[in-house]
């Protein structure tokens, strides 16, 4: 909570200041947003690589938890789609991006500003911001009436971090683990697939 | 696009190769961190700047709320599935 809390604060400063218009100039000429993406990503992708659990928990594949991350994300994706149709300004590629943020809310806004723009980063960023609050929330309600996936599949890719310790408390210690993996393999996914779905309309 | 590809990749490679170099990756998630705060920074000054998405930002956080509303939902669906056909009873104690 304490992040999340921090991000909003962060991002409210940011358009306080940008509604001043001090620095439009700036914001026209300089690509540093780009380039500082580029390198957000290569320290994302240090971060995937350098980690053991990510590289232990693939060794150690098993069938029946590998369709936990996978429903999850299907789930995601088709449920964002599924709501696309309904707003003139996204289309269902934009829709499908949206979705596979997973909760991931400042990889996958930064990277979908950056390709499509300030409208469609504003909704992946509260879209997927949203997710991990609701999560934090509600895990205790979802873990008693809807099953032990339930909040593991709510907190997406937030579940290997932010949503790991309610997880953990409401779903139980064995389902912790799987949340941790899941949520692993949603975040790896979350820079490859965002992309992806931008790039097809 | 393909950019975005090729930093990632590197990044995987470079990550992988300095592995057991602690100190290294301490300040690669701390750089993280803050790089991560300076983006959504200038996120908000981008869209405070932007007069035509301030003009709509009640719509698009509405809209924002959909569709986190439907892939929660999308996602609790199917994975709620797979539960009940491969994990009910198992796990249970």
């Amino acid at each position: 909570m304490k992040n999340s809390l921090i991000i909003i604060l962060v991002f409210i400063a940011g358009v306080l200041l940008g509604t001043q218009h001090l620095l439009s100039d700036f914001l026209a000429r300089v690509d540093m947003i780009l380039y500082a993406l580029y390198g957000l990503l290569f320290l994302v992708g240090i971060d995937i690589g350098s980690n053991p659990s990510a590289w232990l928990t693939i060794k150690k594949l098993n069938l029946k938890i590998v369709l936990v991350p996978v429903s999850i994300a299907l789930g995601s994706l088709l449920g964002a789609a599924m709501v696309s149709p309904f707003f003139a300004n996204v289309s269902w590629g934009d829709g499908f991006a949206i979705g596979a943020g997973f909760g991931y809310y400042s990889l996958s806004s930064i990277i979908i500003t950056q390709i499509k723009g300030d409208a469609l980063g504003v909704i992946a960023l509260l879209a997927n911001l949203s997710r991990e609050i609701f999560t934090l929330l509600f895990a205790s309600l979802l873990a008693r009436f809807l099953g032990k996936l339930a909040p593991i599949a709510a907190g997406g890719a937030t579940a290997m971090d932010t949503t790991l310790p309610v997880i953990a408390r409401f779903s139980g210690k064995d389902y912790a683990i799987i949340a941790f993996f899941s949520g692993i393999v949603l975040t790896v996914l979350v820079p490859f697939l965002v992309p992806l779905f931008l790039s097809l309309g | 696009m393909w950019y975005i590809f090729l930093f990632l990749v590197a990044g995987v490679f470079v990550g992988f190769l300095f592995r057991r170099k602690e100190n290294l990756l301490l300040i690669a998630t701390k750089t993280t961190t803050l790089a991560v705060i300076v983006l959504i920074f200038f996120l908000g000054v981008s869209v405070g700047d932007n007069r035509a998405v301030m003009s709509m930002l009640g719509t698009l956080g509405w809209q924002a709320l959909v569709f986190s509303f439907g892939s929660i939902f999308g996602s609790i669906l199917l994975s709620g599935a797979v539960y009940l056909l491969f994990f009910r009873g198992i796990h249970e104690k």
